[in-house]
């Protein structure tokens, strides 16, 4: 059709070609004798508005044919996406796990860690980081450093601490702590922290694990640091190891101001029992202000400022008497900068000493933050226990990083979550026939995440006899934790390759 | 888990449906049919007019069902069909566990038996199920049939006349296009089109005035400095449409492109009718809306253990508010069975007949792609050079960014590299070797659908 005859060049009719293109973009008819030789004879005898017609036909007709874009080079580098060393999940399972990451009520750092713990990972065409995601499973961090750009694993030192991007040298610091505090605190100290103010606070709460003394004059330092986010978190590291910044005017005098509202009481005849009970206050103004200082000190502070050791602190104070706004408010002062030991000690007496009506404190999460995940699940587990009580399965997903191996069918099954559970959904399905209230379905998504294989199975056949249909997307979790086999019971491990 | 007869005529809408739902009953009409006796459920696909079976799900303890047809009658004879089948011959639906689609309606299906209930009752019509299987076909009256060929005939040289004299029209309006110049054009795309659309409408030239009515979307969905190009590139490519017309207004490749598309009917009883069997992998599902308020359904085949490259449209037309149709097809699924092809120079289009769908994707490898990834482009074009967009394979490959932020697919020798179309793809599909490659040519580049990755199996781009 667009042959050129022997005296023509493609390039020639090209550029005639374009030339027609250019002249109809303002606006024109085509003249014959304007058109490459070829394509003259065949719209010579055309009757209008043909000839026109057909040149522009022919015209873009080459163009199809005979013109390509071509790239503005160089082409960027593009780093391949490294395999990881977990093998990817089973395709058979991929579609459902598309259904669970579409769900809102998800926390993608616990599917994350369910399939981790499974002895998987994600397919990349699934899910693949950004830079929002937080806590990701080291599993992954061979993508996380391919998004930054980072080729290979280098190891964090002082030489590559600038060069490295944070969220990278962050990641890398944290393992560091875990590895070897103190050369984790060296390489901070060198280096310094840098950064934004919340980059820096990220960087100085890497300290946290694995705190001792050899980080207190590293932490004085940071009391100097420009942002009050920082200097507030290295005084709390400093409380934590019992240590006070003794020329903090500032923190002394709210410590004295508090300390002021409380007193320490001595009571019995034959057994001398001391309590730190509340200062009497006429008004609500009053006790809401007294609610509102604990968070302007540290526990160390405040102990000093009573007159007591930190430890005394911890043991002293009297949950019967305080309100419930105080003791919330001095639990989460103590998960702030009061020691390990203490924290522990403190919640051990809240936990005995709570009465079933009590509510818990409202942001019993944030306290029980404080606690080394271990311990953290067994916690969870006498709260989802205790009668009276209404502390759903999600609530306590946000605290647990990994299924709760010591969550058995029987004693799932006791829980007081379960029961009050168990009986909303069958109520729900004898009066709807399907799950439509968004909170039972999050409660369900959430025990999937939290529930090791062997309850899973249980609690899904629950499940299918409470009436819930196993189609049920909210079951969805559930069902992937059943088809995920713990390492025991799988045969062999298969290769990402293998698994496609 | 049963259901009998006098149920089914109850639950009919009318008599009508039930003498639908009769010619439905042959095993022929539904590639699959199952039952999951854990919830009482029977599912199938009726293979209606569309290229698409319909899904079809009914409960048979409560009644409850599912159809992805468009008729506004409940439940609809597919509904019907599917109970009766099971009523009669229980025996033909195989024991399986629900699968995605059905498994999905049956996790959002509300329970509307109560609400039901308190409904007043509605005035029953007279139905009868036995009537319907004794219904005889109307006689074939020799004489009727050779006055309706009369007619048909009569009525399609008149709608010949009447799309030639709408595409004279058309012509005349491309060419004040150019007089006036394609900047003025782009300007006022929208109104101009529209207009010329509804002069092509009126004319029976309803797929051709379908693409113009189209053609401003499109325009706008080219960066800014192609979009002149690309509009005297489409008007271009409709005026060879134009002159095919003239030259022999019977083709069946013109027709489609300007009138209408055959029917399923007609189109099973075309005597070069392409059959091909095989294997087919799902490499790119997708939806758009029209301005006319379809939604149009694309879902391109590539089967599998083939020499060359063997690509299929199975594509569907439905009103936006009968929601979508066939759910279940994802980038990857494989299918088993046979494709009937629209007869064509260039035959792409096609219906899905008999086929199931495989449980595993099929180790078959894929067809190599051609050496040139613009021959088989050149090659449709020289057949049909009105087609918008050719499905092709690229080979081993990477895909790149160049400096203006545009992706270009680039051969594994580095000797050809082409432009990718997608305004964006997953990070995963640059940052990974590329075996092989469905795309569709277009003008300016090629659009991917999915890849074939070395490490990560098949991607969707």
């Amino acid at each position: 059709m667009l042959k050129p005859n022997d005296n023509a060049s493609w390039d020639e009719e090209l550029a005639l070609g374009n030339q027609l293109l250019e002249r109809w973009m303002v606006g024109g008819a085509s003249s014959t004798d304007q058109l490459p030789l070829t394509w003259q004879a065949l719209v010579a005898e055309l009757p209008a508005p043909w000839p026109n017609l057909f040149s522009l036909a022919l015209a873009t007709h080459q163009q199809l044919l005979l013109s390509r874009p071509a790239p503005a080079l160089p082409f960027k580098p593009a780093q391949p996406l490294p395999q990881l060393d977990k093998p990817i999940i089973a395709n058979e399972l991929r579609a459902l796990v598309r259904r669970c990451l579409a769900k809102k009520s998800l926390r993608l750092s616990n599917l994350l860690n369910l399939i981790a713990t499974r002895g998987h990972t994600l397919h990349p065409a699934d899910w693949l980081p950004t830079n929002a995601t937080e806590a990701l499973p080291e599993a992954y961090w061979p993508w996380r450093r391919w998004q930054l750009g980072i080729s290979g694993e280098t190891a964090l030192d002082a030489s590559n601490w600038a060069d490295m991007p944070s969220a990278q040298r962050l990641l890398q610091l944290q393992a560091l702590r875990r590895a070897n505090p103190s050369e984790a605190r060296q390489l901070l100290a060198t280096c310094g922290l840098s950064g934004t103010a919340e980059q820096r606070l990220a960087l100085l709460a890497s300290l946290a694990h694995g705190l001792n003394l050899e980080d207190a004059e590293f932490l004085r330092n940071q009391t100097r640091d420009r942002a009050e986010s920082v200097r507030e978190q290295a005084v709390q590291l400093l409380s934590r190891l019992g240590l006070d910044e003794p020329g903090d005017t500032k923190l002394t005098a709210a410590a004295q101001d508090l300390a002021g509202q409380l007193a320490v009481e001595t009571r019995g005849l034959f057994t001398k029992t001391r309590h730190l009970v509340p200062g009497k206050l006429k008004t609500k103004e009053l006790r809401a202000a007294r609610t509102q200082k604990f968070s302007g000190v540290t526990f160390c502070s405040l102990a000093t400022a009573l007159g007591l050791s930190p430890e005394d602190l911890g043991n002293l104070w009297s949950f019967d008497e305080h309100s419930q706004a105080d003791t919330t408010a001095f639990l989460l002062l103590a998960s702030l900068s009061a020691s390990d030991a203490i924290f522990q000690l403190l919640l051990d007496r809240y936990l005995h000493s709570r009465k079933q009506d009590d509510e818990l404190p409202y942001n019993i999460e944030a306290i029980l933050n404080r606690l080394p995940p271990p311990e953290r699940g067994a916690v969870l587990l006498q709260l989802w226990q205790a009668p009276g009580l209404e502390f759903s399965w999600r609530q306590g997903l946000p605290l647990l990083d990994e299924p709760l191996d010591i969550l058995s069918w029987a004693v799932l099954a006791k829980t007081r979550a379960w029961v009050n559970l168990a009986g909303a959904l069958k109520t729900h399905i004898q009066e709807q026939a399907y799950l439509s209230d968004t909170s039972l379905q999050a409660e369900l998504t959430a025990l999937g995440l939290l529930l090791p294989h062997p309850a899973a199975l249980q609690c899904l056949e629950a499940c299918k006899q409470l009436g819930l249909l196993m189609a049920d997307p909210a079951l969805d979790t559930l069902k992937l934790n059943c088809q995920l086999p713990p390492l025991a019971l799988q045969p062999n491990a298969s290769t990402p390759k293998d698994s496609l | 888990m049963e259901i009998s007869l006098e149920t089914i005529q109850s639950l009919a809408p009318d008599q009508a449906s039930l003498g639908a739902a009769k010619k439905l009953l042959s095993p022929a009409k539904w590639p699959q049919r199952g039952r999951t006796q854990e919830v009482n459920v029977l599912w199938g696909l009726c293979q209606g007019s569309g290229a698409n079976p319909y899904y079809v799900i009914a409960d048979v303890a409560d009644h409850g069902y599912k159809c992805t047809c468009p008729s506004r009658k409940f439940p609809c004879k597919h509904i019907l069909a599917l109970w009766w089948q099971f009523a009669e011959q229980p025996g033909q639906f195989n024991e399986a566990p629900a699968p995605d689609w059905v498994q999905e309606w049956l996790g959002r299906r509300r329970k509307t038996a109560a609400a039901e209930a308190e409904k007043p009752a509605k005035p029953q019509l007279v139905k009868d199920i036995h009537a319907a299987l004794s219904d005889a076909e109307p006689a074939a009256d020799a004489a009727k049939e050779a006055a309706q060929a009369k007619r048909s005939e009569s009525a399609k040289q008149a709608t010949q006349a009447s799309i030639s004299a709408g595409l004279e029209d058309f012509a005349l309006w491309i060419d004040d296009q150019l007089r006036a110049g394609i900047s003025e054009f782009l300007k006022q795309a929208r109104p101009k089109c529209r207009q010329i659309a509804a002069r092509l409408v009126d004319a029976k030239a309803a797929n051709l005035a379908s693409r113009l009515d189209e053609l401003p979307a499109r325009l706008l969905q080219q960066p800014a400095a192609e979009q002149a190009h690309w509009a005297m590139t489409e008007l271009g490519q409709l005026v060879w449409l134009c002159q095919a017309w003239r030259s022999n207004p019977n083709d069946a490749d013109t027709l489609r492109a300007i009138g209408s598309t055959e029917t399923r009917d007609s189109l099973l009883q075309h005597p070069e009718l392409l059959r091909y069997s095989g294997t087919w992998q799902t490499v790119s599902d997708s939806t758009e809306t029209r301005r006319d308020g379809l939604i149009q359904h694309n879902r391109w085949l590539l089967q599998l253990g083939q020499a060359e490259p063997r690509f299929a449209l199975l594509q569907d037309y439905y009103p936006a508010s009968a929601g979508r149709r066939d759910n279940t097809a994802q980038v990857g699924q494989c299918i088993e069975g046979e494709l009937a092809f629209y007869p064509s120079r260039a035959p792409l289009r096609a219906l899905l007949l008999q086929h199931q769908v495989l449980p595993q994707a099929s180790e078959e490898p894929w067809p190599q792609a051609a050496r040139s990834p613009l021959a088989q482009y050149a090659q449709h074009l020289q057949r049909l050079p009105w087609i918008e967009e050719v499905p092709s394979l690229l080979g081993p490959g990477q895909i790149h960014q160049d400096t203006q932020q545009h992706y270009w697919w680039q051969s594994a020798d580095q000797q050809q590299s082409v432009r990718v179309l997608n305004p964006s793809l997953p990070a995963l599909v640059a940052a990974t070797a590329l075996e092989c490659s469905a795309a569709l040519a277009r003008s300016r580049g090629f659009f991917l659908l999915s890849a074939q990755t070395r490490d990560w199996g098949l991607v969707e781009c």
